[in-house]
């Protein structure tokens, strides 16, 4: 009697469950599977936006994507690209664990004033804050080059154009990286330090021995959500390089041959690729993170 | 799994639905009592577009059975929208020459000839004109047997040499030159030659642009290709002639003026500061500037300017100075009924030949006048005092570079290569391809790198041309 | 002697502590002024004229304080228009999304859900999908349902909720006693109850600080926008400041745009030290807590 209603109420709370998560699960299949499985198709046809007719082409369009004279090279140098701005996830992961820690360590007053300082990046309108950067790197009247008295090419060197790209977007990233680790610090019960002060422990070695241990679900999610981001920077390459072939990303390339150009199979099968490079990334993750992620 | 199934398949089918339905609302809504409702797409910056409002305002107040809904864009993006509604497409929108093949191609566009007559015609540049005719049997462009003609000119916009003549100024006293002599050089009528240019070049800029002034702020492609009877590619773009050694001459003269002469800015420089911009700052003396820059100019720019024809190759005899030429056409949809085509139409020749609006348009510091006579007199010689004042003085330059001047046989323009294929994948490529080998810089001669790529360059015209089929 | 040694070891060690904390002031103020420099830089930019914004000698301070810069943008643009419509986008997604969100996280993290782990899993694997790669097929059917130019596709596929908003907070909910819920079934609540009065309020600050980066998110989104929006009626903030960007082309009127960018973040920054001050203080209180 008493297991089948303890069955009856599992039931019912079963399908309360899953209505729970069902709006997800709705949006989840059509804004992302349904469009995703319709990117798939489009990777293998050529389609004539003018006419409206689509055509059969198989696997040509990833093949065009590496071989093609007119594509395949803003491809590659498009992957090259965004790889290497990738460098300022971990750039900006490390200088905000280190404010926060400063933060921390320094029981500094006025910590909000900085919190709220070096967060305003994090919330300040992208296009703007890529204007006016794009501004202070000028080639010739930006401020930068104008204190050094060099025409240092930030903005037109395909190499030169990522550097200024890592910096900006370091500086830019570790305010959020500083919130959340503090957030993540604070949150580390005061007795794992008493007990350890106790034990004769510094604040250094407090640091990596207690609190670094105990906030790597933040870096965690501070590098998933940066390296799913990153793999996806757009505004950088439109706004801040115009374009410029050494700030262009993948995402800059779909866009480009697709959206901007109608190439719709040919942007299709990169997107698909990227996909899939970012699923493989993802799931790297989350194998390795099982191993170093402290959870309770 | 299961549900998955079944969910996906929602999904999917929500996707296979939207994007199938909603293609077939060509009715004839909009046509109600007479009166026709059109809409008309076009691009500019907000100046631009009010001008272009209040036009069609007053095209409205004339025609009251017609209401035109103007929209407009960003140049920049125009395209994109334009072509992100190849199946909705608004009645009447600019087409820009470089577009125009692969959309009358595609049959987009909607044959006007039986609403145009010969004699509105002949009124306007028939170069602007004749560019707008197509054949559907044979793919070819231009007036010929059998074609029809498929848009009005928008107009005619050629891209000439500037140069800031309140700066030159400053340079001459600066540098103790002969006032007189340099300026017996900068003619309207007599173009220089290349080799003049540079030297005068490195008069006005001994000190290749230490002092932040640079001789000139960059150099068109074209006008130095032209400039040297040289071209891209052949009559119907179906072979290259980037290894001709007219036309890798002519980029060398262009790298040159950077590498040895130093008068120009580098090419890294010339990506973060273009010419337009530098040229507005007055960190240069020479750029190229075309009609549709006097609205801009004559609002911001403290500085006197004039313009003259572009340099040619003197050391070549077949050469002489050509600008290109720039155009854009007014469209009607193919898909217009033909109460919204003559509609559209109506407009469309207000814009294209109505005198007023023509007026209207060199007023404000648009376009060179569509129509020949007013061109020639009116708009040169400012007979009723619109252009007082206002420069460039020597407006002459661009009507001659428009029509060629026969009798001495000195100025001439030609419309942009791009008009002549399908996309300008090429032509994009092309350039990635000298800025990548770093050819503006000089690590390779612009003879090596045109030889290098030119199987690729061929290549690419070959697919352009498949695309036409 | 023993005690003259502890002695010095303290005062040692307090010294190194003052030295150790100006320089941490020092770092700290020196990162604040190159984070705070280009908004400086912005500010000072848009009260000068466009030949000394683009001066090759430095000038910090405009010589003439031009004010001309805001009154032109507003002819420009209708920037209030771009404000309201982000605002619809924000408020629309916002509301429904965040419901949505921390509705399914609570059942991940407290319900017993049938492979619980494959549906997690399933969600999750939306976070690795591009946006990218899903642009075209929205775009299109967006086009072919004449959502094109309208907020439509933009609202749209927020009102389902934002999945890592719900892993965040399933996360967060895990690190909450199943005591409470056991304590609610027994007084014979139900689900939503549950999830209503016990662990949203629970949840507040958690869920506070997920809204505030939503909202930051939707803000400065600006790929989405930039492709579906063309026209000014429907622009939200982000595609309008590109365009003023753009249609000034080659980047002269630099003071102009930079008039735009600096009125285009006060809403922004309104809103970012209003909830900032809340947003830190319930961190502060969860780490008393803790």
């Amino acid at each position: 009697m008493i297991r089948q209603k303890v069955n009856k109420l599992t039931r019912r709370e079963n399908i309360i469950a899953f209505l729970f998560i069902l709006p997800p699960i709705i949006g989840f299949c059509i804004f992302t599977i349904g469009a995703m499985a319709f990117s798939f198709i489009y990777s293998f046809q050529k389609y004539n936006i003018l006419t409206g007719e689509s055509t059969w082409l198989g696997w040509q369009n990833y093949k065009d994507l590496f071989t093609h004279i007119l594509y395949s090279k803003s491809f590659y140098t498009s992957i090259v690209n965004t790889l290497v701005l990738l460098l300022s996830i971990p750039l900006s992961m490390i200088l905000g664990l280190s404010l926060a820690g400063l933060l921390r360590m320094g029981n500094i007053k006025g910590a909000k004033v900085f919190q709220v300082l070096y967060y305003l990046p994090a919330v300040s309108s992208a296009v703007a804050m890529n204007i006016v950067w794009r501004y202070i790197f000028n080639n010739e009247f930006g401020i930068i080059n104008l204190i050094i008295g060099k025409k240092i090419p930030w903005l037109s060197d395909d190499t030169l154009i990522k550097v200024a790209i890592i910096i900006k977007n370091s500086l830019n990233g570790m305010g959020t990286a500083m919130i959340l680790y503090l957030a993540g610090m604070l949150s580390v019960p005061k007795d794992y330090y008493e007990a350890s002060e106790l034990d004769g422990a510094g604040k250094v070695k407090q640091f990596f021995s207690i609190t670094l241990p105990l906030i790597t679900p933040i870096t965690f999610y501070l590098l998933i959500t940066g390296l799913i981001g990153g793999l996806q920077s757009y505004a950088d390459s439109q706004i801040f390089g115009a374009g410029v072939q050494g700030s262009q990303t993948i995402v800059y390339f779909i866009w480009a041959r697709g959206i901007n150009q109608s190439r719709y199979g040919l942007a299709s099968a990169a997107s698909v690729l990227l996909a899939v490079v970012i699923m493989i990334v993802t799931l790297i993750q989350f194998k390795l993170s099982d191993k170093w992620v402290y959870e309770e | 799994m299961k549900r998955l199934a079944v969910l996906l398949l929602a999904g999917a089918m929500m996707f296979g639905i939207s994007s199938c339905g909603g293609k077939s609302d060509n009715d004839e809504s909009g046509t109600e009592g007479g009166n026709v409702t059109i809409e008309f797409f076009g691009w500019g910056d907000p100046a631009e577009q009010e001008n272009y409002q209040t036009l069609v305002n007053l095209f409205m107040e004339e025609n009251s059975d017609i209401t035109v809904v103007y929209r407009a864009e960003s140049a920049s993006t125009y395209m994109t929208t334009l072509t992100n509604r190849a199946n909705k497409l608004p009645e009447l929108f600019y087409m820009p020459d470089y577009d125009f093949l692969q959309w009358v191609a595609n049959g987009k566009l909607k044959d006007i000839s039986s609403y145009v007559t010969e004699e509105e015609l002949s009124q306007l540049w028939p170069q602007a004109v004749d560019e707008y005719y197509f054949n559907p049997d044979t793919m070819t462009l231009g007036k010929s047997e059998g074609a029809a003609l498929y848009g009005l000119p928008k107009d005619l916009g050629p891209f000439t040499l500037v140069y800031n003549k309140t700066l030159l100024d400053q340079q001459i006293q600066k540098y103790n030159l002969n006032s007189e002599e340099i300026y017996a050089k900068l003619s309207p009528t007599d173009p220089m030659t290349w080799s003049e240019f540079r030297a005068l070049l490195k008069q006005i800029d001994p000190d290749g642009g230490a002092d932040n002034i640079y001789g000139i702020s960059h150099y068109e492609i074209e006008a130095a290709v032209y400039s040297n009877n040289a071209s891209f590619f052949n009559e119907d773009a179906s072979e290259e002639r980037i290894s001709d050694p007219r036309f890798y001459e002519a980029l060398q003269f262009i790298a040159d003026l950077t590498l040895v002469d130093n008068v120009m800015p580098t090419a890294a420089d010339q990506v973060s500061t273009n010419g337009y911009q530098r040229f507005k700052g007055q960190g240069c003396i020479f750029s190229f500037m075309g009609p549709w820059d006097c609205a801009e100019f004559w609002k911001t720019a403290n500085f006197e300017y004039d313009i003259l024809p572009v340099p040619y190759n003197g050391d070549n005899p077949d050469a002489q100075s050509t600008a290109w030429v720039g155009s854009m056409a007014y469209c009607v949809s193919a898909d217009a009924n033909n109460a919204k085509t003559q509609a559209a139409l109506k407009l469309a020749k207000y814009l294209c030949y109505n005198e007023q609006a023509q007026r209207k348009f060199y007023e404000l510091g648009q376009q060179v006048p569509n129509l020949t006579e007013m061109a020639n007199d009116e708009y040169i010689n400012d007979t009723q005092g619109l252009l007082e004042n206002k420069n460039p003085p020597s407006r002459s330059v661009w009507v001659d570079t428009i029509n060629g001047t026969s009798d001495t046989d000195k100025i001439g323009g030609k419309v942009r290569s791009r008009y002549y294929t399908y996309s300008s994948d090429w032509f994009d490529s092309f350039t990635e391809y000298l800025t990548s080998v770093k050819m503006w810089d000089g690590n390779v001669t612009a003879e090596k790198a045109c030889k290098d790529y030119a199987s690729t360059f061929q290549a690419a015209l070959d697919e352009m041309r498949a695309n036409l089929g | 002697m023993e005690n003259v040694k502890q002695i010095n070891t303290d005062a040692a060690r307090k010294g190194l502590h003052i030295a150790s904390r100006v320089l941490i002031y020092l770092v700290l103020i020196l990162g604040a002024f190159v984070l705070m420099f280009p908004y400086i830089w912005m500010l000072l930019t848009s009260f000068k004229d466009d030949y000394e914004a683009m001066s090759l000698t430095l000038v910090l301070f405009p010589k003439h304080w031009i004010f001309s810069n805001y009154k032109e943008i507003w002819t420009i643009v209708p920037l209030l228009r771009g404000v309201g419509n982000t605002f619809i986008v924000e408020v629309s997604v916002i509301v429904v999304g965040t419901f949505v969100s921390s509705m399914a996280a609570f059942s991940f993290a407290k319900l017993k859900l049938r492979h619980k782990n494959f549906w997690l899993l399933f969600l999750m694997s939306g976070m690795m999908v591009p946006y990218a790669a899903l642009m075209m097929p929205q775009f299109r059917a967006f086009m072919a349902l004449n959502m094109f130019d309208t907020l439509w596709p933009l609202i749209l596929p927020g009102l389902f909720g934002n999945i890592s908003m719900m892993f965040f907070l399933i996360q967060y909910m895990r690190g909450i006693s199943n005591a409470f819920f056991e304590a609610a079934k027994i007084d014979g609540a139900g689900y939503m109850r549950m999830f209503v009065s016990v662990m949203l309020p629970m949840v507040k600050t958690a869920l506070a600080a997920q809204i505030i980066f939503w909202f930051i998110g939707i803000w400065n989104d600006y790929f989405a926008p930039a492709i579906y929006l063309k026209s000014y009626e429907s622009m939200t903030l982000q595609p309008m400041m590109a365009r003023i960007n753009s249609d000034n082309s080659g980047g002269t009127n630099l003071p102009l745009i930079m008039a735009g960018a600096v009125l285009s973040s006060i809403p922004m920054f309104v809103i970012y030290i209003t909830c900032q001050k809340y947003f830190i203080e319930s961190l502060a209180i969860s780490g008393v807590k803790g």
